[in-house]
């Protein structure tokens, strides 16, 4: 199966749909006026003209009809009070993935707001990235020789100038407003966070068309600012992903640096950026998510990189429920693995016995081998971090 | 000191080096801040703070007065007889202003001449992992983040004079604050007569102030403050009879509770019971520590009520019963208008009558009230938009913006928020589209 992934707005939308040829269907990211408001998810073939109009309305979701309504009444979208930007520096963390890159940076400087870019390239194994940033002027490089993304993100932090440092992965493009909308979410002091809504710019496989299905990167469209009232910190990745996400960079000294122990390039695989959130939230602080500051992220292709993604995912919760009971004596952990089990062994009863058609794999299966591994791993990383 | 514009009335008591972390501050104002002056009220302060403001010599002139320490309405009284400006600045001692908070104060008032202005002061950014700091913070961010709504409509419970300016002719006019509530509440009871006067209340969000209240608020004075703050709503409720249950008191005295409750919270037989409430603080204490978080609310919430209640009962003794008369009151005739006329129509009406209540109708039927709200200021046309969608919900407008005809599956989830409920949302946004 094959889904297009487009971006229209309610009252600018195009006479038909060209792009749906050949399609089964499509993901719609909404636009009211111009902002991104919720999401319609539609089969094709899709009418032409007013009834297009008719049928995007029919699936659209909550979020879109309460900014749609907003926009009928004459109230302005939900939104922070209008602030003059913090000082920012953009951090993209790479490895060998300079057609990705390319297109990144590309969309980076087609921003309606520029910031100075920083490129970190994470251990490479070739001098691509190197001559590929050579090409965009006032980009900024940088190597981080020891391998791990937690090492690059805190490299970024170091080297970053200004108050604010906005990540976005090198699979990823901005949205034009992109920057500004997530900047402008630390006009609240408390603030030391800030995450944006991560849409697939492409669903060609079944393997993205899954992930995107489980919820992707998708933490909703609508505005929340979680802090410590309102969202438990075991459960900060509510608040959004390193794929779109800003720093204020205060925040290492107020609660500590990336774990180098933890995500991409580590044997723990993932979890850097939920870490990071739960000690934001744990030490009485907040993160915004605000899903009008948009991006764009190319989701795993294969069956086989979905899996290890899944796995990882689970892997490096665990990973990080070992550091909070071993190094923090945080008993709520066994609290968090309890409530895990309550879910997870029902899900994996039902998985065997309703196999999903649409994957070759059972989700609930590679998630229970990601958690029974994530201790062992954390252990690995940790002292691998630690040594060299 | 004649061009001197502004007054900065600022009561302390025994915070020495907060006084002079405040005066610091004050030097560096933007450029432009209109000249002002100090008047710092030493409010019985026996820790050295006299000597330190004496021998301050930086720019400011600076005003000392010295009192006996019967609470800060009575100090505020006094700095502003003694301030020399036309316009009055109060800060608390522990609210540290930002460089722009005297200009912005200064900017508002150039732009509503004869308004009160109010500034945000929020908890100075720290970490704090405890439940109790944690709450306390929420409250205060909270508050000022319903401020900066541009649709909100303020009460006397906005009127806070940690970080409040008002030109003098209009303190004058309200006769300064009143002594009766030396320690609590005198604010919200000056937030009364501003309402009642009509005057204007404005909130200028760059008079910002930083709260360092967590060097200077702990269990202990917080449970010593919901004392004074039941005993001056109780004085309140006596005062001002209009307002009704908007107070906590009035609610509570309109209940009718069984005997032991009756022992527990309001009878004068009760008070020996008060010896307990160290010890279910200290209690309180240690389920913040151990970080439980849940017992800790349940147990805050109850020793607050608590403690608020004696409060009330050390001024009401056994008359409660004069409270509950003021549990009812008359609803005043709302302004009928219909939505069918439009927004802008609407909205111009309300802007004309500044009623305090409205019935809105649509085509000949009632769909919303407006209620009147005492203590609070009369609807005006910004209020409109926002109230309306607070009060009927996104649910019931969405038929009446876009027609009946237009509902689709999305309108059953608008207003949700809750993070599972969305992805279940969109597992049947997928489940709908049959992909």
């Amino acid at each position: 199966m094959k889904l297009a992934a487009l971006d229209l707005d309610i009252d600018a939308y195009p006479e038909a749909l060209d792009q749906l040829d050949g399609y089964d269907g499509a993901v719609v990211l909404l636009r009211v006026a111009g902002v991104p408001a919720g999401q319609a998810i539609v089969r094709a073939p899709l009418p032409a003209g007013r009834e297009l109009r008719a049928a995007l309305l029919e699936h659209a979701d909550s979020a879109f009809w309460e900014a749609f309504l907003r926009h009928g009444m004459g109230l302005a979208p939900e939104a922070p009070p209008p602030h003059p930007l913090p000082d920012a520096t953009v951090a993209i963390c790479t490895r060998d993935r300079t057609d990705d890159l390319e297109c990144c940076l590309n969309g980076l400087m087609a921003m309606s707001y520029q910031a100075p870019i920083l490129v970190i390239d994470n251990a490479p194994s070739t001098e691509a990235t190197c001559h590929l940033v050579e090409r965009f002027p006032g980009v900024r490089y940088v190597r981080e020789p020891k391998p791990g993304l937690d090492n690059a993100r805190n490299t970024a932090l170091r080297e970053a100038t200004g108050e604010i440092v906005a990540f976005i992965d090198d699979d990823a493009a901005p949205d034009r407003a992109w920057l500004a909308t997530l900047l402008r979410n630390f006009q609240d002091p408390m603030v030391l966070a800030a995450t944006g809504l991560t849409m697939a710019i492409e669903l060609e496989s079944d393997a993205q068309i899954a992930f995107q299905r489980v919820g992707g990167f998708t933490r909703g469209f609508k505005r929340m600012v979680y802090h410590r009232g309102n969202c438990d910190p075991f459960l900060a990745w509510h608040a959004g992903a390193g794929v779109n996400m800003a720093l204020r960079r205060s925040a290492v000294a107020l609660i500590g640096p990336f774990d180098p122990a933890l995500d991409a390039g580590t044997r723990a695989l993932a979890g850097g950026d939920t870490d990071l959130f739960r000690r934001v939230l744990s030490a009485g602080y907040a993160i915004a998510y605000d899903p009008q500051a948009l991006n764009w992220h190319r989701h795993r292709r294969t069956m086989e990189e979905l899996e290890q993604q899944i796995f990882g995912y689970e892997c490096a919760s665990f990973a990080v429920l070992t550091k909070a009971l071993l190094y923090e004596r945080n008993p709520r952990v066994l609290v968090m693995i309890a409530k895990w089990l309550r879910n997870q062994i029902p899900q994996l009863r039902r998985s065997q016995r309703y196999p999903d058609q649409r994957l070759t794999f059972n989700v609930a299966a590679a998630q229970a081998r990601g958690a029974m591994a994530g201790p062992r791993r954390y252990f690995e990383a940790r002292r691998r971090a630690r040594h060299g | 000191m004649a061009d001197v514009a502004i007054s900065i009335v600022i009561p302390t008591h025994n915070r020495r080096d907060l006084m002079a972390a405040m005066l610091r501050a004050l030097e560096a104002p933007l450029p432009g801040t209109p000249a002002f002056e100090v008047v710092a009220v030493a409010d019985g302060c026996v820790d050295g703070t006299q000597a330190m403001l004496r021998g301050y010599q930086g720019p400011i002139p600076l005003q000392i007065i010295e009192r006996p320490g019967l609470g800060p309405s009575v100090a505020r009284n006094a700095g502003a007889a003694a301030a020399v400006a036309p316009l009055l600045l109060f800060l608390d001692d522990d609210v540290i202003p930002t460089p722009g908070l005297v200009l912005a104060h200064a900017e508002a008032h150039a732009a509503n001449p004869g308004g009160v202005v109010i500034g945000p002061y929020p908890p100075a950014p720290h970490a704090a992992r405890d439940a109790f700091r944690q709450m306390i913070r929420l409250w205060w961010h909270q508050h000022f983040a319903a401020l900066a709504e541009p649709g909100h409509r303020f009460t006397f419970r906005d009127v806070l004079t940690g970080n409040l300016s008002i030109a003098r002719e209009q303190w004058e006019a309200l006769g300064g604050l009143d002594p009766q509530f030396a320690r609590a509440r005198e604010d919200y009871e000056l937030g009364v007569r501003i309402f009642a006067q009509g005057f204007r209340l404005h909130y200028a969000p760059k008079a910002l102030g930083w709260h360092h209240e967590h060097q200077t608020s702990t269990l202990n004075s917080a449970f010593r403050r919901a004392r004074e703050e039941g005993r001056s709503d109780a004085l309140m409720a006596l005062k001002h009879p209009h307002l009704g249950t908007t107070l906590p008191v009035v609610q509570h005295a309109a209940r009718n509770p069984g005997r032991l409750r009756r022992l527990v919270f309001r009878s004068a037989k009760g008070r020996p019971l008060e010896w307990l409430l160290p010890v279910a603080i200290a209690a309180l204490s240690l389920c913040n520590g151990l970080g439980w978080r849940q017992a800790f609310w349940t147990l805050h919430a109850r020793l607050h009520r608590y403690a608020y209640l004696r409060g009330a009962a050390s001024v009401l003794g056994n008359r409660w019963w004069k409270l509950q008369a003021r549990a009812e009151r008359s609803e005043p005739a709302p302004l009928a208008v219909d939505l069918a006329d439009g927004f802008a129509a609407v909205e111009a009406q309300l802007a004309a009558a500044r009623p305090r209540a409205v019935r809105v109708m649509m085509r000949g039927d009632e769909l919303a009230l407006l209620p009147d709200e005492a203590g609070a200021e009369p609807w005006d046309a910004r209020h409109f938009r926002p109230a309306l969608l607070a009060r009927l919900g996104a649910r019931a407008l969405l038929p009446l913006i876009f027609g009946e005809d237009s509902r689709a599956a999305g309108w059953a989830d608008v207003g949700v928020r809750n993070f599972d409920a969305q992805l279940a949302e969109a597992r049947r946004q997928w489940a709908r589209a049959d992909l």
